[in-house]
């Protein structure tokens, strides 16, 4: 089947995704694109190559889990890389067209995303695209239907937030956890006749507090950034694939960077729209994940396949190993 | 078959591609190929043998003779705007590595400064473009067809790039199909003439006219 999906995110907290540093300072990536009169202008977008990693982590994390029942599947570094990353060219196996659609049939996660087997390079099905701010330069782009400030423009959608680093060594309340700091520093002491310049040096370094102010431009919370991801010739269970790795990272749903401090978190509508048929509700994201029936059976579909490659796994423990080296049985 | 101009008229503007010449036969050839051949677009191949080359049937005119036979079909068409030189990244993910991979008993370390699993900084060539055109002869109702499935052009289609928001196909009153890579024992330099344009066996010398219409001499500019 051929078609797109639709996402449609809204920020409940503010997005880092930074395109530029300057110092302690960070600033929103922001691309080249065109206006509705064809003029270029620089707008934030949150790239696709990232939304197309994040989601390739969750669909590889979750099938690792299922095939692993309940403990975490550990696999060897080469296929770690290949199923997280993307793998990389290299090696001696030649171009083998029937490999390359086995390795497919097997692993629907590394057919959608694509990657690299040996020399092979099997491309992905998949085409994810930057989230656009739903923004007055970008709304002869964004479908009428999305709802946003369609008046603000993207640059009064950001704002700066500063943190601080401090360092805790230099806390008189902290120091006795601190080895050879038990002492607090008293200020005032009584000089020696003739101090020793390399020492005061040495000293002036060593006690130089290691802390910094530092400041991010994000995006500001409660902004709507509109995305499309297109697929082409998916089966059911590679459909399911790509909505597992939706729902693993549903249970997460963050973009951009410095989630461990609460930043990018987000709710989702996910639209499906197959070719020459209308927008239907797919994935909708919000405190759960809710899918929709063609979701729910395709990811049940893509379990199903799961389950069952898990009990081959049972049986054969190196079939993971074997399906991706080309020397699984025909 | 009948000259036609066709036009893309792209969402951001924005596409991947170092040269601009964009075939438009090239792109209809893949699409060709995901139809009636699919499977040979199961692998992305570095090269092709003479006798494995399988030559997409399209709704266009042929021209030329022997084996310097081309398409009657442009390169793109159009003005940039500007280019900008965007960078993509691959990372190692640690905190997913630590979880997931069984060293057995190899050190648990990885250089990702260096070799495979090295990580990337890749510098891309994107150019602005609001829409591009090509002319070609042929036939509009298959072209057509064809263009319905294309929803990206260009290099990294995966990251979102080139992403066409609609193709036009009308008539033209002229034959502008010449706007392309013409073979010419007297050209200019060995190059693709036909799909794949990036087959090195299948170069000839030809020549590229020095059009100001063209997206790849507008760039030269």
């Amino acid at each position: 089947m051929n078609g797109k999906i639709e996402t449609v995110f809204t920020l409940l907290s503010p997005l880092s995704h930074i395109g530029e540093n300057i110092g302690p300072n960070s600033y929103l990536a922001t691309q080249d694109m065109l206006d509705a009169e064809g003029n270029p202008i620089s707008v934030f977008a949150y790239s696709g190559n990232a939304l197309r990693g994040m989601w390739r982590d969750s669909g590889a994390a979750y099938m690792l889990g299922k095939l692993g029942g309940n403990a975490t599947l550990q696999i060897p570094l080469e296929m770690f890389y290949l199923f997280f990353s993307g793998g990389s060219i290299g090696g001696d196996q030649s171009i083998d067209i029937d490999q390359a659609r086995r390795i497919r049939d097997q692993i629907p996660h590394l057919s959608i995303f694509g990657g690299g087997v040996g020399n092979m390079l099997l491309p992905g099905k998949l085409s994810v695209g930057e989230g656009l701010p739903v923004c007055r330069e970008l709304a002869h782009i964004i479908p009428d239907n999305v709802q946003g400030n369609r008046e603000m423009s993207a640059r009064q959608m950001t704002t700066e937030i500063s943190y601080s680093r401090k360092d805790d060594a230099k806390d008189d309340l902290l120091r006795p956890f601190l080895q050879d700091g038990g002492l607090p520093q008293i200020e005032g002491q009584q000089m020696t006749l003739l101090p020793d310049p390399e020492q005061e040096k040495k000293k002036e370094k060593k006690e130089k507090p290691q802390q910094m102010r530092y400041t991010m431009e994000v995006f500001c919370r409660g902004s709507i950034l509109w995305q499309e991801t297109f697929f082409r010739d998916l089966c059911e269970i590679e459909l399911g694939a790509f909505v597992a790795a939706i729902a693993k990272w549903a249970e997460n749903p963050c973009i951009g960077g410095q989630n461990r401090i609460g930043m990018g978190r987000v709710k989702a509508e996910m639209m499906l729209q197959l070719f020459g048929e209308e927008k239907e509700p797919f994935i909708t994201i919000g405190e759960k994940c809710l899918l929709a029936d063609k979701a729910r059976e395709a990811k049940a579909r893509y379990d199903e396949f799961l389950e069952k490659y898990a009990g081959y796994l049972e049986e054969n423990r190196e079939g993971l190993n074997l399906a991706i080296g080309g020397k699984v049985e025909k | 078959m009948k000259p036609l101009k066709i036009t893309a008229y792209m969402q951001t503007g924005k596409i991947a591609t170092t040269d601009l010449f964009l075939p438009l036969d090239s792109i209809l050839s893949n699409q060709w190929l995901s139809i009636h051949h699919p499977e040979v677009l199961e692998v992305t191949q570095s090269s092709i043998k003479p006798d494995e080359l399988i030559v997409a049937d399209l709704p266009l005119e042929k021209r030329g003779e022997g084996d310097d036979w081309y398409w009657a079909c442009s390169f793109a068409c159009g003005e940039p705007k500007r280019e900008e030189i965007k960078h993509w990244h691959k990372r190692f993910d640690f905190s997913l590595g630590t979880e997931h991979i069984d060293f057995g008993d190899r050190r648990g370390k990885v250089d990702v400064k260096s070799g495979r699993y090295k990580n990337y900084r890749m510098p891309l060539v994107t150019y602005l473009v609001p829409k591009l055109e090509w002319y070609v002869v042929g036939k509009p109702i298959e072209v057509e067809v064809l263009l319905s499935y294309i929803t990206h052009i260009g290099k990294k289609r995966s990251q979102g790039l080139g992403r066409v928001a609609k193709w036009t196909v009308e008539k033209w009153p002229e034959d502008l199909s010449h706007l392309r890579a013409i073979p010419d024992p007297n050209g200019d330099m060995d190059m693709g003439i036909r799909p794949p344009y990036w087959l090195a066996w299948q170069w000839k010398r030809a020549k590229l006219l020095e059009d100001r219409r063209l997206a790849c001499n507008a760039k030269l500019r």
